[in-house]
């Protein structure tokens, strides 16, 4: 019965039922054609598999530095340098979707600072993609209202990458070296105490014998360790060093662009957008209209129908008339009623 | 409580060149007969209808009973027109709005001066003028016996009586017809409404339901039954 009434609303009030999701197909692409045109930018990294730690042989280098590269995007400092860097900053653009449209039908008051970078780093969020691709390329896509800008994102934030991953592998480095140095000095002075205590032990008591003196092979073996403990450490000394002077030539960081960002030269297809758009304006059209059929179908709450009145009074109705379209019969005051045409007469 | 008609679909859709000749829908009429015969059709002699409001088709479903009465069982037939409160007969039918049951009801005229004839075998008694005391017109005419002489001149009544809801008296007064008609416009009163105006009469009346249409495509009533 209620699908036989939604049916009655339906087709009652079709232009009331369908208006929502007409109007919402035609809102949505009217939205669609507002939003400025997007372009795409991108930019190719190879990483190295020396690049990895010593924990990540398992992983492609790949996977692993596009994990860094979105962790990095996580952070504040990261992105604001990457907008800094690439001037989107400076550049006032304009936000995506609707309060994109809205922001250029109605102007708002200027962002504070604070706001102004949040809204950079937003944008970074929303037009980075990072993508690691085969076992040691990452593509850093950009796409963005401003080709300049998409091109200038990818490579700032690809460079600030390296930059900052290189860095920290510098910091890394350095401080191995800084450890391994103090080791090295503790040893020797470990060393040096152990020799200064054998030679004034030897000097207090030049009769004794090794064999026999438990005190003097003490001594000798605490010596023998403090060397053998600098002859250990020395290598990794030596080794820590090399590695931070690699870190710092520019050709060993392990990181090759392949492909820096150019301006793209004509915005991107608009087929995807449009089809998505208009595919949600007609969902959410639909949800609409389907309330609106239910909410006119549940106010209305006359009698329709036979069964209706019937199941309402208890009682069955004794006649049906149906709603009468004009097929006049004439009455005449003077004679018989006769099937008579209005057009007939005249 | 009136509302407005969601469509006016009449008895009544013109009349003839001079313009005082009404014109009754064919199928109006087709679509009483059945009607017709359930409230007694050649039998009937007298019938009061009423509605739960205003513009259920009350009018039009009486008017088309009584020109049936004439056309298909050849037997005299008069409509009257209680419904004082909102007289519409007269200016529907052309008919002079002055004298009627009111002005008989005071004994300001006769009964043959308010009869006013529409048809062969079909006459009308418009309201007339209540004046500032509908239902005193009311009650006075059916004291005098208003229905009793009518019935003694034709074969059948037809009251056109007011609504049950929104008139003080409609209940009381549509509990004076043994043989009542309840009309119900279809897809236009309210459900509770209807209930609310069949409950207040003491006698079950018979129920017609007017003015039914489909708005389904026959395809989709077929499908959906």
């Amino acid at each position: 019965m209620l699908l036989i009434r939604l049916a009655e609303t339906f087709y009652r009030h079709p232009f009331l039922v369908l208006g929502p999701l007409v109007f919402s197909v035609v809102l949505s692409g009217f939205l669609i054609l507002l939003e400025p045109r997007q372009y795409e930018a991108v930019a190719v990294l190879k990483a190295a598999r020396t690049t990895l730690e010593d924990s990540q042989t398992r992983q492609s280098p790949s996977d692993v530095i596009a994990d860094l590269m979105l962790a990095d995007l996580g952070t504040r400092s990261f992105p604001l340098t990457v907008a800094e860097k690439s001037g989107l900053l400076a550049a006032d653009l304009p936000q995506p979707g609707i309060y994109g449209v809205i922001e250029r039908i109605v102007p708002h008051a200027p962002d504070s600072q604070s706001e102004h970078e949040e809204h950079a780093i937003k944008a970074i969020h929303a037009a980075i993609k990072v993508d690691a691709i085969g076992p040691d390329t990452i593509h850093v896509t950009v796409v963005t209202t401003d080709p300049s800008l998409a091109a200038g994102i990818a490579n700032a934030m690809m460079h600030q990458f390296v930059e900052t991953e290189v860095g920290t592998r510098r910091l890394k480095a350095q401080n191995k070296v800084a450890l391994f140095k103090d080791m090295v000095n503790q040893q020797e002075t470990a060393l040096t105490i152990a020799e200064k205590n054998l030679r004034d032990y030897v000097a207090a008591n030049p009769g004794q014998r090794t064999a026999e003196d438990t005190t003097l092979r003490r001594l000798q073996r605490e010596m023998d360790l403090a060397k053998s403990s600098i002859e250990r450490t020395l290598p990794l000394l030596n080794e820590a060093q090399l590695r931070s002077a690699e870190i710092d030539r520019p050709d060993q960081s392990g990181f090759t662009v392949i492909d820096e960002a150019t301006v793209p030269y004509r915005p991107m297809g608009r087929l995807k957008t449009i089809g998505l758009g208009l595919g949600a304006g007609a969902v959410l059209g639909l949800v609409i209209s389907a309330l609106v059929l239910f909410v006119f179908t549940v106010a209305d709450s006359s009698v329709r129908r036979e069964e209706e009145l019937e199941r309402l009074l208890g009682a069955k109705p004794a006649g049906v008339v149906p709603a009468v379209k004009a097929t006049p019969r004439v009455v005449s005051r003077n004679g018989l009623a006769r099937l008579w045409p209005l057009s007939r007469g005249r | 409580m009136a509302v407005k008609p969601v469509a006016k679909v009449s008895v009544l859709v013109g009349t003839d060149q001079d313009g005082a000749n009404p014109n009754v829908a064919a199928a109006m009429l087709d679509a009483c007969r059945a009607p017709s015969l359930a409230v007694g059709g050649p039998q009937m002699r007298e019938l009061g209808v009423t509605s739960s409001i205003y513009g259920e088709g009350r009018t039009s479903i009486a008017l088309a009973l009584a020109v049936l009465q004439s056309q298909d069982y050849g037997r005299t037939a008069v409509l009257v027109e209680m419904s004082v409160e909102a007289p519409a007969l007269a200016q529907r039918l052309h008919l002079a709005p002055a004298p009627g049951l009111c002005e008989w009801a005071y004994d300001e005229v006769s009964l043959d001066q308010v009869m006013q004839p529409l048809q062969e075998g079909v006459s009308v008694v418009v309201a007339g003028n209540p004046g500032q005391t509908p239902a005193r017109a009311i009650s006075e005419s059916l004291r005098r016996g208003l229905i009793g002489q009518l019935g003694k001149r034709f074969d059948s009544v037809i009251i056109d009586l007011p609504p049950v809801s929104g008139i003080p008296w409609g209940a009381a007064l549509a509990s004076e017809f043994a043989n009542l008609l309840f009309v119900v416009r279809s897809g236009v009163t309210p459900a509770s409404t209807v209930r609310k105006a069949y409950a207040a009469i003491p006698t079950p009346p018979k129920v017609l339901l007017n003015s039914t249409s489909s708005s389904l495509p026959g395809w989709l009533r077929r499908l959906i039954g």
